[in-house]
């Protein structure tokens, strides 16, 4: 089959065209560049094999009579070429008393005269309607198909009446009915008219079968304004039932003939129009903005924009998870990493992921165990040999013993890693930490179970895991508080954070499944949160400016957070801050 | 060309495989060994066991290839851990991505919708190719999403260094065989038509895609040259809720029949506007073949077609 769309360049012919080539269809368009007038030769010419002609006239930018002798012309061609059928699209305009019909107006329906006091549209539709009809012979069977405004989302003069009933409301709305037919099925009732054999010399109603009153109108619109541009509109997320209004077009004459329905609802129409409309709101800054926020460190790894590009950053534990992750995000934020662990190999692969990533910066490793205040000494120098500056120390080694060890120096381990250390190593790299720079210490909600017996810093009387660790981590609350106060507003940012429950090993070394307590803990894995996460979490410390200027904060996970008042107590702090400065000392 | 397809058996690489047979490209599959009898067209490919944390097994079938679909990759959460996503996701595509360095011109990726950052709300649609990413949900979602965007940084930052282009499909709910998660939504509404409201609020708007359009969509995007290192999103034309679902079950069950009771109840709940658009691929010509009906008929029937054989085996098999 071949066909052929006069006025093809108008937002419909291109969609029919579209609908007729999926269905294999030949399609050629007639457009405003062929044969104007009088070459009635060359027109007959391009019809010659074409079996429907479709007239998309009315959607012309031309004046009425220009417009009435073009289609007379076309069909007087299609004539002569012997084209079987020949289709019009018309408009539902033409009927005189649509307001006051009783029921549905059928196709008999009076239609205006052409005299004055009638509208314009009807005016057009009318005139081509009768330019369409005339002279007609049997060569060529006419269908004329009626059709309301469209849901075309495309055309800025179907959206400015729905744009102004969602503002308005009712006022704004015409009182009858609304009957708008969905673009898509405009072209599938185009296709039904050339096709169906019983069509010929019929004129038909194309329109949504559902007519949508003024009211429910106004209420659809602004519910769907509200559904597309607000961030939580659950109370709005299912369409209400309405009311059914009666449609001012009766459309069974096309539904039994051209086997016609709308594939589509006016529903659907709507929301589409009102989808754009809120488009167009949200470029005018009207609605709110829908950007996605994402994290600060989420949003400089994606962008790759290097917040810390030339920033030195010490991470302690960087050989295996929150901490390795951490080196990684640091790095890829163009921080140049300095890396401590104790296991070697996996520094060096560590080093390797970094060089070889086009998105990580170089970074060293240094191999140090923290449990030995000499290796902590030790690393000191050399990073403070390497380095004149440390724009960030993140002490995030940290451990869990199933069962009580004490270190080289005869402390008790857990206190040692989770807390003297990281003290000894503050205290030893402080002065090269600028004042824009940042110490951050890894803590545990677990610390505020807990509390701090000075009698019994070392767990010798009664070890439990869990219990020593949150001591460990109440003391170095304690430390990050004092050391804020020490410090100053002035001076380095000092923060803690708790990243939560993480996928890491540290419930899971060795001795870990002879305690029941850690066993639980670690079965629910695939409820934590992962190493990269937390990993987020504690870059943001350096990076998110909501956090990256405060000092003496706490933060869980992603909020700041309350300082548990205990390690808030100054006294306290300042004793354990001898104590712990004589055990560095005695080490 | 020397086509290499790895995770053959899966959702996605069967229809990848399918699709390879239609051209004339030599094609080789990377299988885990205990599925091999599960590949199909077997006696037209050749077949490298071995997993994807196996170097040397990945040598040898990278050997002589030029073009790589990787649809290796796990996904639906909760029945698998953490642990096992970021082993074969994350670091087997890094390993697959290292072993590929040198003959390979082009790597093809099957990722997931799941990268994107959250887009429940109607407020951000539609979402297209170029959305930010951001792992979200629950911690186990969360694992899928972040194993997945690790697995993608590893193709990016390969092809940053020249080792390949890369092409990287990110399919919306994906629908065939071997797609549980379409499966048990129908096998559900067919128990209980009432669990469709738990379950609209649970997954609310969906846009399936079939496995042939993914397929058709990986080829396209293994050699059109708009589509060269780019992300890609794919997915089916029409947003559906489980009660579109459950009225288009109906309407399969009853050809001919014009009083569905759920068609309005799938209307009212359906936005009308997409969720996704996949701008590149559509710019590039492709268009999905199959839509929501097609999907549940195929499920339906395959259903149907386990029905009728169970039917001979006793209920409960006593042991010895």
């Amino acid at each position: 089959m071949k066909g052929i769309i006069t006025n093809a360049g108008c937002g419909i012919g291109a969609r029919l065209a579209d609908a007729l080539a999926q269905m294999r269809w030949e399609v050629e368009a007639l457009d405003t560049g062929v044969a104007e007038v009088g070459d009635a030769a060359a027109l007959k010419a391009r019809l010659r094999d074409a079996d429907v002609l479709f007239v998309l006239e009315l959607h012309a930018d031309l004046p009425r009579a220009a417009r009435e002798d073009r289609i007379r012309q076309r069909l007087a061609a299609a004539e002569a070429a012997g084209v079987s059928r020949a289709v019009l699209l018309s408009s539902a305009e033409v009927y005189a008393d649509a307001a006051g019909s009783r029921g549905p107006v059928r196709e008999t329906a009076p239609l205006y005269r052409d005299e004055d006091g009638v509208p314009e549209a009807a005016r057009i539709a009318l005139g081509a309607e009768q330019a369409f009809q005339a002279g007609a012979t049997t060569a060529t069977e006419r269908v004329i198909l009626r059709v309301p405004d469209l849901y075309d989302r495309t055309d800025p003069a179907a959206l400015a009446p729905l744009r102004a009933i969602m503002f308005e409301g009712t006022a704004a709305a015409a009182p009858l009915p609304l009957q708008r037919l969905h673009p898509d099925d405009l072209s599938s009732a185009l296709i039904a008219a050339a096709r169906v054999p019983a069509a010929g010399g019929h004129v038909f109603n194309i329109a949504d079968p559902m007519g949508i009153g003024p009211d429910v109108l106004a209420y659809e619109l602004q519910r769907l304004g509200r559904l597309l541009s607000e961030e939580d509109p659950t109370d709005d997320r299912v369409r209400p039932e309405y009311p059914l209004e009666q449609p001012v077009l009766a459309t069974d004459k096309a539904s039994r003939l051209l086997d016609f329905r709308p594939r589509r609802s006016a529903w659907i129409g709507l929301a589409e129009c009102a989808q754009e409309i809120v488009f167009g709101l949200r470029a005018d800054g009207l609605v709110p903005d829908n950007t996605p926020k994402v994290p600060a460190v989420i949003a400089a790894l994606e962008s790759r924009s290097r917040p810390l590009a030339g920033k030195v950053c010490v991470v302690t534990g960087a050989t295996s998870g929150i901490g390795r992750e951490l080196a990684v995000i640091l790095s890829r934020c163009g921080a140049h990493v300095v890396a401590v662990g104790r296991n070697a190999t996996a520094g060096a692969e560590l080093l390797s992921e970094l060089e070889e990533r086009p998105s990580c910066m170089p970074g060293e490793f240094i191999a140090a165990d923290l449990s030995a205040m000499s290796e902590v000494r030790k690393l000191a120098d050399t990073i403070l040999a390497r380095h004149a500056r440390v724009d960030a120390l993140i002490n995030n080694a940290g451990a869990v013993f199933a069962a009580r060890k004490t270190t080289a120096d005869g402390y008790e381990a857990t206190f040692v890693v989770n807390y003297l250390a990281p003290f000894l190593l503050t205290k030893l790299l402080v002065d090269a930490i600028p004042a824009e720079g940042h110490i951050v210490n890894l803590s545990s909600e677990i610390h505020r179970r807990s509390g701090l017996d000075f009698s019994d810093l070392f767990s010798s009387r009664n070890y439990q895991p869990l219990e020593a660790y949150a001591r460990a981590k109440f003391a170095n609350m304690m430390f990050s508080n004092a050391l804020a106060d020490r410090l100053g507003p002035e001076g380095p940012r000092v923060a803690t954070i708790s990243p939560g429950m993480v996928r890491t090993e540290i419930l899971n070394r060795e001795g870990a499944k002879d305690r029941p307590e850690l066993a639980a803990m670690n079965r629910a894995r695939n409820r934590m949160i992962s190493p990269e996460k937390a990993g987020t979490y504690v870059a943001s410390m350096l990076i998110d400016p909501k956090l990256s200027g405060l000092t003496g904060i706490y933060v869980d996970q992603d909020s700041l957070s309350d300082i548990a008042p205990a390690t808030a107590n100054r006294e306290a702090g300042a004793y354990l801050w001898s104590v712990s400065e004589a055990l560095v000392e005695m080490a | 060309m020397k086509v290499l397809v790895t995770g053959p058996t899966g959702a996605v690489g069967q229809y990848v495989l399918e699709a390879l047979m239609r051209t004339d490209h030599d094609v080789r599959v990377f299988t885990l060994p205990d599925s091999m009898h599960r590949i199909n067209y077997r006696d037209r490919i050749e077949m490298v066991p071995g997993d994807l944390a196996d170097r040397d097994a990945l040598d040898e079938a990278l050997d002589g290839i030029e073009l790589v679909f990787h649809t290796a990759l796990i996904s639906p959460p909760p029945a698998i851990d953490p642990d096992m996503l970021e082993h074969v996701n994350a670091r087997g595509t890094r390993n697959l991505v290292k072993a590929c360095r040198g003959a390979v011109s082009r790597f093809v990726m099957v990722s997931s919708n799941n990268v994107y950052v959250p887009h429940r709300m109607p407020n951000l649609w539609p979402l297209t190719d170029d959305a930010q990413r951001e792992a979200h949900g629950n911690p186990s979602q969360q694992a899928l999403g972040e194993s997945l965007i690790r697995a993608e940084d590893a193709v990016f930052e390969a092809a940053e260094t020249g080792a390949f282009d890369f092409a990287m499909l990110r399919p919306s709910i994906i629908s065939g065989r071997k797609s549980p998660f379409v499966d048990n939504l129908v096998t559900q509404l067919i128990r209980n038509p009432e669990a469709a409201d738990g379950l609209r609020r649970m997954w609310d708007t969906m846009q399936w895609t079939h496995g042939t359009d993914i397929g058709t969509a990986a080829l396209l995007a293994a050699d059109h040259p708009d589509l060269r290192n780019q992300s890609i999103l794919v997915a089916g034309e029409e947003p559906i809720t489980a009660y579109d679902v459950l009225s288009l079950m109906w309407e399969i069950m009853n050809v001919g029949r014009e009083d569905n009771p759920y068609a309005e109840l799938a209307a009212r709940h359906n936005v009308g506007v997409p969720k996704f658009y996949p701008a590149k691929l559509r710019a590039a010509g492709w268009r999905p073949r199959m839509t929501a009906k097609n999907c549940i008929q195929e499920i339906l029937g395959r259903l149907e077609f386990y029905a009728s054989t169970s039917v001979n085996f006793p209920a409960y098999m006593p042991v010895e």
